[in-house]
């Protein structure tokens, strides 16, 4: 039985779709990430599993109590919040030192687990300050031993780096993944940042309009994606429409620009069989400036713009109906090829994905933006 | 018309803008050291006798300690009471909050003349004219916007993540709210008692219908002596009344600045 | 994240006493109030038909509108002078306009009741520099006008104060680049992003000036009242409470739909933050 299960969880506001089905089941000690759009539900996922929510529907099971309807003082969890949520009128300590007050530990055994705590985050010398003291990446290590200073059991972590700037981002996602690692806490991250959950997660799941689209770890989404909507989120992609063919035990997708093999992950009922209206999506890294028969597909168009970016160069291709390709080519590639001039691009057939086709500009509608009070 | 010349007409509207809005003030406290038994102008020469009268009459020393103990228990009440409207309004889940802040409005709105009719009828009703605590109602009932508005405002600057955050800690959501959120709207629930106490200690157009011979406020009595002839005491009564409203507002910049520049002061010097 | 707020119990725990207290000793007296004038609608009918209350109706709205109008003409010009003022001068400014705020409404019309006075110090001062003309400053509309329109001063600065205070300075180095003059830009620009505040300046001083009470009984004219004034008159002199009600209810209605009309302008619920709040982090 897993450690910690989301079993169906809803939440509606009115009329308003909030969470529609979330369900997972988490390991011990596994750092899970929610990853989304804004609106998708992520967010109101976590409030449930916080306790700041009370869902509509489904249950919270935690290490096998239902905990849906504990409030959530009682959940033995840590919460790390996007604005760091301090006390502002308490130090450093003081603010770390609270949840082991509240729960009346003896003052000896406060301070020796806060400065343990305050060590671990790297901010010994700073167990006096008061939080306008502090500069935004401290004031997040203070709201982060807060919340495990008491090891809990879970740990929710609220997009918690995206108020800093990135090199401090990248270096606070480092801190994090080792601190996680060693408390051995499981984890519930929510982040609009596909790369910030590929660098931390063993599994990330991907919301979208109050559904999880899919959940795996960050290589299974990102080289399997299940639909467009994931494959686009998870990084750039060129994507070409399309129908499925079946030539004997292979398939193949007619595109507007030729017809191409489709690719490793395709099964009959992922795609639905032969003349389903599909996807091909071919990463940036996976397309090269074509070499004269090479015996790979290739797509022909216009080099619109080619751009050094140290170790690769973006490179954008207008096609012939006007969509636009584009790939990452090592910058040590000695082709060269000369702007708006023809230009013909080729990939490997297995790197490329089939998705079924969706029109996923269906995220906008009925997005989810915040509650009103009456 | 030229740069140069609304320049000269704007400063000279200033001039008298300036002195239109102290003048009033200051008069009193001039006039009230005139020696004549007069209130008229120039001033030959100027004694403290009213000041004396004043401290000396019983009619006066009443009306004051009325006054003040009208202000204080009325200010008391309302600051409990419109706190926690207030916390209640800005967090609470309900609908209606619009209907409760136009009724909590309401007071601020009407015209003194009809409130005071108003409560006056009713209080011959229940014969509770002239007593102490239909005084202090009356008041509390006008204080409690000032109050209210106060601290919803205070509150509107803070985020409920705190409160949330200590309930995350473990802290029952009385002992969060108490740990995160109280000590943010102190500021803004002392403004409030100080504007409220103003409030009281200004009040005259109620209070005068609902005053007996016994239960007379400083400005009430003012007013009366007002509209009979003029007696300098009135004017040092009026003198004392404005210092007193003045060390009010001195309070209430204070309270209001308390927080706010020391905070702003600590993230300039991180800058 | 958000949470969801308190409970309907415990918001009613915390709302309740303040607003059991509220309608008791507030709004019982004004609902006995109306129930009183309409127990005999002849008060209605004396109300509006009766040459005396329709003389003061109209008397009172058209001298708030010549208060509201000399109130906002002054604050705007005043608010104006804060908004380019900074250090001590803002301070002063600021102190002054804070003066009359801070001083007892009482106190301030009986100082105009010495001021204004045939022999007082204004009229000595005209007389200095107008060789020997004296006017008649109280006992009529104008000192109503001149003590009411001080009251009413320091509500009007502030709100016109704030939104000109919004106004971004770079509009201005963008209309010079433009090479548009200074009248031009005040005309299409920067008034019309004042209009918020000169709104609610406007809204402010009607509600108060239309209940003053004071003021007019002081320095105004004796034989032409305020409608305050008639109510009081009805209720201490003629006892005929249900007249006097009839008056305050219609008083209440007039203010009523100036402030709907108003409120149409001025969204007072968001800025008190009771609704929906995108707030920016």
């Amino acid at each position: 039985m897993s450690w910690l299960s989301l079993d169906r969880l809803q939440k509606r506001y009115g009329s308003i779709v909030a969470v529609a089905d979330s369900s997972m089941d988490i390991e011990q000690g596994e750092f899970v990430t929610l990853l989304g759009p804004s609106g998708s539900g992520k967010t109101t996922t976590l409030a449930m599993v916080a306790g700041f929510i009370r869902p509509d529907g489904g249950r919270i099971i935690l290490n096998g109590a239902d905990i849906t309807s504990v409030p959530s003082h009682k959940r033995s969890l840590g919460v790390v919040f996007q604005n760091y949520a301090l006390f502002p009128h308490l130090s450093a300590f003081d603010n770390i030192a609270y949840p082991l007050r509240v729960r009346r530990l003896p003052s000896e055994e406060v301070k020796r687990r806060v400065v343990e705590t305050l060590e671990m985050v790297d901010l010994g010398a700073f167990a006096n300050s008061l939080p306008h003291q502090l500069s935004g990446g401290q004031q997040q290590r203070v709201a982060f031993a807060r919340a495990v200073v008491y090891r809990p059991e879970v740990l929710l972590m609220d997009e918690p780096l995206s108020a800093l700037d990135k090199r401090l981002r990248e270096s606070l996602q480092n801190v994090l993944y080792d601190l996680a690692r060693q408390l051995n806490v499981t984890v519930l991250y929510v982040t609009h940042d596909q790369e910030e959950a590929m660098a931390l997660s063993d599994r990330i799941a991907i919301y979208r309009n109050g559904v999880i689209a899919q959940i795996g770890t960050g290589e299974d989404l990102y080289r399997r994606p299940k639909s467009l909507f994931v494959a686009r989120f998870m990084g750039d992609s060129t994507i070409l429409p399309g129908m499925l063919l079946r030539n004997g035990a292979s398939y193949a997708v007619e595109t507007a620009h030729g017809v191409f093999p489709a690719g490793e992950n395709v099964d009959d009922e992922m795609c639905g069989g032969e003349g389903q209206a599909v996807s091909l999506v071919i990463r940036p890294e996976s397309l090269r400036f074509a070499a004269p028969a090479d015996g790979l597909p290739r797509l022909k168009g216009i080099l619109r713009q080619q751009v050094f970016l140290g170790p690769i160069r973006r490179v954008s291709v207008e096609l012939a109906n006007g969509s636009i390709l584009s790939a990452r080519v090592p910058s040590t590639s000695q082709v060269h090829a000369e702007l708006n001039q023809p230009v013909e691009m080729s990939w490997n057939p297995r790197e490329a994905m089939l998705v079924p086709h969706d029109d996923d500009r269906q995220e906008d509608a009925g997005k989810f933006n915040g509650d009103s009070l009456d | 018309m030229s740069a140069r010349l609304f320049r000269i007409l704007s400063a000279a509207l200033a001039v008298v803008t300036g002195l239109y809005f102290i003048v009033p003030t200051m008069v009193v406290f001039w006039i009230s050291f005139t020696a004549a038994t007069e209130l008229t102008f120039p001033i030959r020469a100027y004694s403290v006798r009213w000041y004396e009268r004043f401290f000396d009459s019983t009619q006066w020393a009443q009306a004051t300690i009325t006054s003040v103990l009208v202000a204080v228990v009325a200010t008391s009440l309302v600051t409990v009471l419109g706190s926690a409207m207030a916390v209640g309004l800005a967090r609470g889940r309900f609908k209606g909050k619009k209907l409760i802040v136009l009724s909590v409005l309401a007071p601020v709105l009407v015209p003194p003349v009809v409130i005071g009719l108003g409560m006056y009828v009713q209080a011959l009703k229940l014969q509770i004219v002239g007593t102490f605590s239909v005084l202090v109602m009356a008041h509390a009932a006008l204080c409690l916007p000032y109050v209210v508005l106060n601290v919803v405002t205070s509150l509107r600057t803070t985020d409920e993540t705190t409160e949330l955050a200590a309930r995350s800690c473990g802290a029952h959501p009385i002992r969060a709210f108490v740990s995160a959120t109280l000590p943010v709207i102190v500021p803004g629930l002392l403004g409030g008692a100080v504007l409220a106490f103003a409030v009281s200690w200004e009040e005259t157009v109620i209070s005068s219908f609902l005053a007996t011979s016994r239960t007379q406020t400083l400005p009430v009595v003012i007013l009366q002596q007002t509209s009979y002839d003029l007696d300098p005491t009135v004017a040092a009564a009026a003198s004392i009344v404005t210092v007193i409203s003045f060390a009010i507002a001195i309070l209430f910049a204070a309270s209001r600045n308390l927080t706010g520049t020391r905070l702003r002061k600590k993230k300039n010097e991180l800058a | 994240m958000k949470g969801e707020g308190y409970s309907p119990w415990v918001a009613s725990l915390l709302i309740l006493p303040a607003l059991v207290g509220l309608v008791l000793v507030f709004f019982v007296p004004l609902g006995e109030m109306f129930a009183r004038s309409v127990a005999d609608p002849a008060n209605y009918v004396k109300a509006v038909t009766s040459a005396p209350n329709i003389r003061s109706f109209v008397y009172t709205l058209w001298l708030v509108a010549v208060i509201a109008l000399l109130t906002v003409v002054v604050a705007y010009h005043w608010a104006w002078l804060m908004s380019r003022a900074s250090g001590w001068r803002l301070g002063a400014l600021l102190f002054l306009v804070l003066v009359p705020f801070w001083s007892n409404l009482l106190v301030r019309v009986f100082s105009w009741t010495i001021l204004l006075r045939d022999q007082g110090p204004v009229n000595n001062f005209l007389a200095m520099v107008l060789g020997g003309l004296r006017f008649e400053l109280m006992g009529n509309s104008l000192g109503t006008i001149i003590g009411a329109t001080q009251i009413c001063l320091p509500f009007a600065v502030f709100p016109i104060y704030t939104s000109m205070k919004r106004i971004d300075r770079n509009l201005l180095l963008a209309s010079n680049s433009m090479a548009a003059s200074g009248f031009f830009f005040f005309r299409k620009v920067y008034l019309p992003l004042t209009v918020p505040g000169v709104v609610a300046a406007t809204v402010f001083t009607v509600v108060l000036s239309v209940g003053f009470f004071i003021t007019p009984s002081l320095l105004g004219d004796p034989f032409q009242l305020m409608v305050s004034q008639v109510i009081l008159v009805q209720t201490t002199e003629m006892l005929d409470y249900g007249q006097a009600s009839a008056m305050s209810v219609l008083l209440l209605l007039v203010t009523f739909v100036f402030l709907g009309v108003a409120g149409l302008f001025f969204p007072v619920f968001r800025e008190l933050g009771l609704e929906e709040d995108k707030r920016v982090r």
